[in-house]
Formats: C-alpha cells, sequence, structure tokens
C-alpha cells in the first residue's frame, strides 16, 4: 500500500486534481437535485356548471347560483436536499454569479470589478506599510538579540490575534472609514511580516557572515552586500504568505462602513441570502491569492535567477 | 622581520564554563604548511577562528608578524567546511569579492585565478550549480583574490569523496606551494595530514594544548610511492598512536 517514490506524473496529478473538482460540482448538482418525492393536497373550488335555485333569507326573493365543490388532489413534487436560498443549482447559482460582472441598468450597485479593485487596493496598501516597517524592524530584530529580546513579548501577545480581533477596536478610535480598514490590516500582517523576516535573518549561515568579514567588508557592505543577500529569499517566500494572510483580512476589515470590496460583498449578500454572491466573494478572494502568489513567483524569478538553477548532484 | 608569521602564546579559551584551550603555545614559520589534528572539540577551530581574529583569547597572545591580533585580520585568509559561498553571486563575483569590496575591479585577476584553479568554464555559473569540488576550488580562489599571507583551513575537504579530496589535496599543495603561503590547515585524516604537511601538530583532548609535534621531511610531491614508503607508514603509525589517545580520552569525557 505505501510505494516509495510516493510522487506521481504531473498529468496524473493534472487528472487527479480535475477528478477532485468535478467530483464536488457533482456533489453540488445531486445536493439540488429535485430527488425526494413529497406528495401534499392541492385543494381547489370549482364551479360544477350547475346551477342551484336559493331563496334570499331577507328579501325572500329566488336568486340563481352557480353550484360550487371543493376538489383535492394529491400531487406528487419532488424536493431537492438542499434547496434554494441555501444553495440553487450549479447552473443557477452560475447564472446569479454571472450577472454580479456587470450592472444592472438602473442600479448604481458596485459590479464585482469594482469590489475586486477596492480590496486589493486596500490590501495592498495595508500588505505594503506592514512590510515597509516590518521588513528592516525584522531585520534588524535578527542582527540584534537585545533588541529582539525587547520587541519579542509584545510581538507574542500580538500574533495570536486574529485579525477579526482588532475590529472593534479599530472602530472605538479611528470610526468606520478606510482608515479603520487600513488598520485592521496592517495589525492583521504585520506581526506574521515581522516574524517571517527575523527568522530568515537568523537563518543566514554565520559562516557566511564570517567569510564576508575575513575577505575585508564593513559592517555596512556586510549589511547590504551579505546580510541583505542572503536572507532575501526567505524574506519572499514569507512574504508570500503574509500576503495571502492580508487577503483573509478583508472579510473583517469590510465588515462594516463599505458597500464595496469582496468582504462587503459577502457580509451585504449574506443578510439578503444572496448564497451565490457569497460564494463569489469567497471565490474572488481565493482566486487572487492565487494569482498574486503566481505573480510573486514570477517577479522572485526574476529578481533572484540562481535560485530556479539546476542544482549539481 | 622574524621568520615566526603566526604565533600564539600561552594562550587560553574558554567558553563560560568550557576550556577549549589551556595555555597553548604555537608557533609558525613563514611559508610553512602546518596540520592541526586532534580530537574533535578539541579545540581546532577556535585556535583558528582566534588567528582569523574572530574571537579574542580569554588569556595570552596570538599575533601576526609580531603584533597581536585585535580584530578580524583580512591577512589571514580563512576556507571553511561548509564553502561559504555567497549563493547570489557567479563564480567570478564570488572570487572578485574581496577586491570589491576594497573598491577594485580586476577582471584580469580574477581571470588568472580562475585559471589558476582551472575553472575558467564555469566564470559565470552560480555556486549552487557546482559540485562540492568544484565550490571549495570557488572557495579557496576567493581568499587567494585578496593575497592574504596565511591560509587557515577549517577542514576544507572534509565533506568531499575520496577521489575529488585527492585532486584538491595536490592541486593545494602545488598553489601554496608556487604563492609562497603559509598555511595552517586542520583534518581529520592522518593521511591527509601526511601528504600535505610540512610539520603535523596533535593537540591533546579538550582543554586543548599541544601534545606532539613531527617534522614532516617526506619528499614532495607525494606520490602514490611516496605514500607506501616505510617512512609514510612509520609516522602515520606514529601520529595515529599519538591521536588515539587523545581522541579516547575525549570519548570519556
Ligand atoms: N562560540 C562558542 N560558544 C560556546 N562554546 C564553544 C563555542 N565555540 C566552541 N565551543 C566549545 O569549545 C570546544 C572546542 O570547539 P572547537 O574549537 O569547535 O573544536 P574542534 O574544531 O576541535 O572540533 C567545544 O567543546 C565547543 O563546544
Ligand atoms: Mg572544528
Amino acid at each position: 500500500m505505501f510505494r516509495f517514490p510516493r510522487t506521481i506524473s504531473p498529468r496524473r496529478r493534472l487528472i487527479c486534481g480535475c477528478l477532485g473538482v468535478l467530483g464536488v460540482l457533482v456533489a453540488w448538482w445531486f445536493l439540488t437535485l429535485p430527488l425526494i418525492p413529497q406528495s401534499s393536497e392541492r385543494r381547489e373550488v370549482v364551479e360544477t356548471g350547475e346551477v342551484e335555485l336559493r331563496t334570499n333569507p331577507v328579501t325572500g326573493e329566488s336568486i340563481e347560483v352557480k353550484k360550487r365543490e371543493t376538489v383535492v388532489t394529491v400531487v406528487e413534487i419532488h424536493r431537492a436536499l438542499v434547496r434554494p436560498p441555501a444553495l440553487d443549482t450549479p447552473g443557477n447559482t452560475f447564472r446569479s454569479a454571472m450577472k454580479l460582472f456587470r450592472r444592472e441598468p438602473g442600479s448604481n450597485d458596485p459590479t464585482l470589478w469594482d469590489h475586486l479593485l477596492k480590496s486589493t487596493l486596500r490590501i495592498l496598501l495595508g500588505f505594503a506599510l506592514s512590510t515597509v516597517i516590518a521588513v528592516p524592524l525584522g531585520i534588524m530584530m535578527g542582527l540584534f538579540p537585545h533588541l529582539r529580546a525587547a520587541v519579542m513579548p509584545i510581538i507574542s501577545f500580538l500574533r495570536p490575534l486574529p485579525s477579526i480581533a482588532w475590529v472593534p477596536l479599530a472602530m472605538i478610535w479611528l470610526g468606520v472609514d478606510e482608515v479603520q480598514k487600513l488598520a485592521i490590516i496592517f495589525m492583521g500582517t504585520f506581526a506574521a511580516a515581522l516574524i517571517y523576516t527575523i527568522e530568515a535573518t537568523i537563518k543566514v549561515e554565520p559562516d557566511l557572515i564570517k567569510a564576508a568579514q575575513n575577505l575585508g567588508c564593513s559592517d555596512r557592505q556586510l549589511l547590504w552586500r551579505v546580510l541583505l543577500p542572503a536572507a532575501l529569499p526567505n524574506i519572499l517566500s514569507g512574504l508570500k504568505v503574509v500576503m495571502a494572510i492580508g487577503w483573509t483580512c478583508v472579510i473583517s476589515a469590510e465588515i462594516v462602513g463599505t458597500r464595496e470590496g469582496l468582504g462587503a460583498l459577502i457580509w451585504l449578500s449574506q443578510e439578503t441570502s444572496n448564497t451565490a454572491a457569497v460564494l463569489v466573494g469567497m471565490a474572488g478572494i481565493s482566486g487572487i491569492v492565487l494569482l498574486l502568489d503566481l505573480l510573486i513567483t514570477r517577479v522572485e524569478r526574476w529578481v533572484l535567477p540562481y535560485l530556479h538553477l539546476e542544482e549539481a548532484r | 622581520m622574524s621568520d615566526i608569521i603566526l604565533s600564539a602564546q600561552n594562550v587560553t579559551k574558554s567558553f563560560g564554563d568550557v576550556v577549549a584551550l589551556d595555555r597553548l603555545t604555537l608557533d609558525v614559520t613563514r611559508g610553512e604548511f602546518i596540520v592541526l589534528v586532534g580530537a574533535s572539540g578539541c579545540g581546532k577551530s577556535t585556535l583558528l577562528n582566534l588567528f582569523a581574529g574572530f574571537d579574542a583569547p580569554t588569556e595570552g597572545r596570538v599575533e601576526l608578524d609580531g603584533r597581536p591580533i585585535t580584530g578580524v585580520e583580512p591577512r589571514c585568509g580563512m576556507v571553511f567546511q561548509n564553502y561559504a559561498l555567497f549563493d547570489w553571486l557567479t563564480v567570478a563575483r564570488n572570487i572578485g569579492f574581496g577586491p570589491r569590496m576594497r573598491g577594485i575591479d580586476d577582471a584580469g585577476r580574477i581571470t588568472d585565478l580562475l585559471r589558476l584553479i582551472g575553472i575558467e568554464d564555469f566564470a559565470d555559473h552560480y555556486p549552487r550549480q557546482l559540485s562540492g569540488g568544484m565550490k571549495q576550488r570557488v572557495a579557496l580562489a576567493r581568499t587567494l583574490a585578496n593575497d592574504p599571507d596565511v591560509l587557515l583551513c577549517d577542514e576544507p575537504f572534509a565533506a568531499l569523496d575520496a577521489m575529488t579530496r585527492q585532486v584538491l589535496q595536490g592541486e593545494l599543495s602545488r598553489i601554496v606551494e608556487t604563492a609562497g603561503k603559509t598555511c595552517l590547515f586542520i583534518t581529520h585524516s592522518i593521511d591527509e595530514a601526511l601528504l600535505l604537511a610540512d610539520r603535523i601538530v596533535v593537540l591533546s583532548a579538550r582543554p586543548g594544548r599541544v601534545k606532539t609535534t613531527l617534522e614532516n621531511d617526506l619528499p614532495r610531491p607525494r606520490t602514490a610511492d611516496v605514500q607506501l614508503s616505510e617512512g609514510y607508514l612509520d609516522r602515520k603509525r606514529a601520529i595515529w598512536e599519538s591521536v588515539q589517545e587523545e581522541v579516547l580520552a575525549s570519548m570519556r569525557g
């Protein structure tokens, strides 16, 4: 059962991946398929076509009244395991999702593009802010144990807090405008960015520093020409993870005070039980993280070409 | 200038409670190839770090050309066991690193060094594209580019396979001899010591002191014939017996 090596060819990996996705789609389709028979009674009052003579109890007049009767029919209807609005069929969901891409005539609701753009701007700005502070600070903390010892307790306190934990404080201090959203993304990513940078710096091989000093480089040269390039690959792969963490903050950042952004789309659609829109918002977050990841990897290949060379034995 | 280029006088080095070196005295003559052998943990690397100026002795003096070594000493070039190459620089730029840090960009000298160690074709390769033997060649060239007076080699060939090691031992011998460098070389291999050394210094188990010194006047080049000669085997036996006691002592703690 367990064989080595436990790897498969890229072709098989692709096929298995497609099967997995297909499996989920089939399960969805099946769950929303009207399969369960249920009988229900339908009552209808119908005219029989006959006419009856009745006497008006007040006036004593005779009037003609059409004869009626109640007809009870038993109808067999089929129900799905899961019904709208909990979950619509894949087809219907897809059609509702498509509607989000363009603006309905006469409506001023933001389209999916507006949501994507707004969230991207917020995340990139918040991410840039926390990176600009965390990376230099992290390198310094990696280099100076005293500074590390001084700052680490605070970071250990901040790190376990999920971004949503910052929402109340951010609202009290900053209100509900853009600054509050940036602050949440900043706080949600800062500790992680810092810790990845510290680790990357500490991991730089001591012999590398010794070699550089031995070759006669000054402290300044050591920092810029050796420590930084040596730590850069690990800092970058850390920031890739932090970027993804930044996107998870979008849900907490856009919980109040905005109609735009993927987070806002998800929260507002939840209020109207628009399952399709909630799903689109979620897929949007995943999709853009995957895309940005790919982009960063490309940039990395370009900035650090040596990392992707064929290794010798 | 005296004939002694490097010297350690009554050097003690402790790390907290651990005494790594205890009143060690060693003089290295200019142009000499000294090989240090001794049980692991006996303070060989510590001694090299003192000579390179990475660390200061707790007591005693370390001197280069009669002057105490106070800071990192670029005239003592270091070669490391795990190469310590700069992954993000090409072979040529690794070799040119030292001069470049002093503002010198001498392409001609780099080409000469590439030729000296036989890796002209790999100038534009990155370290991770090279085999271990190639990497150590580059590291040696990088150290030589700074034209140090002394080469400090801390088990530079220990990670290489036996065949590559033989080739590099020959090359190092040739380069050090031609350039007239002084060399202080650490190894675990008695054969390597006998192949390279003018003088072999056996250190005692921790705390390290000089236990015995053996002049190694076997004829050079030390070919297979030399390695099978009576004199070679006698010396090998003598060093092994001396080292063995210390290894056993260090294993008993
Ligand atoms: N920076 C250090 N801090 C604490 N102990 C050290 C340090 N460097 C070396 N030692 C200790 O000093 C002793 C000698 O180490 P080392 O010189 O590396 O031995 P060798 O190179 O002969 O194997 C060892 O017991 C080692 O644990
Ligand atoms: Mg050692």
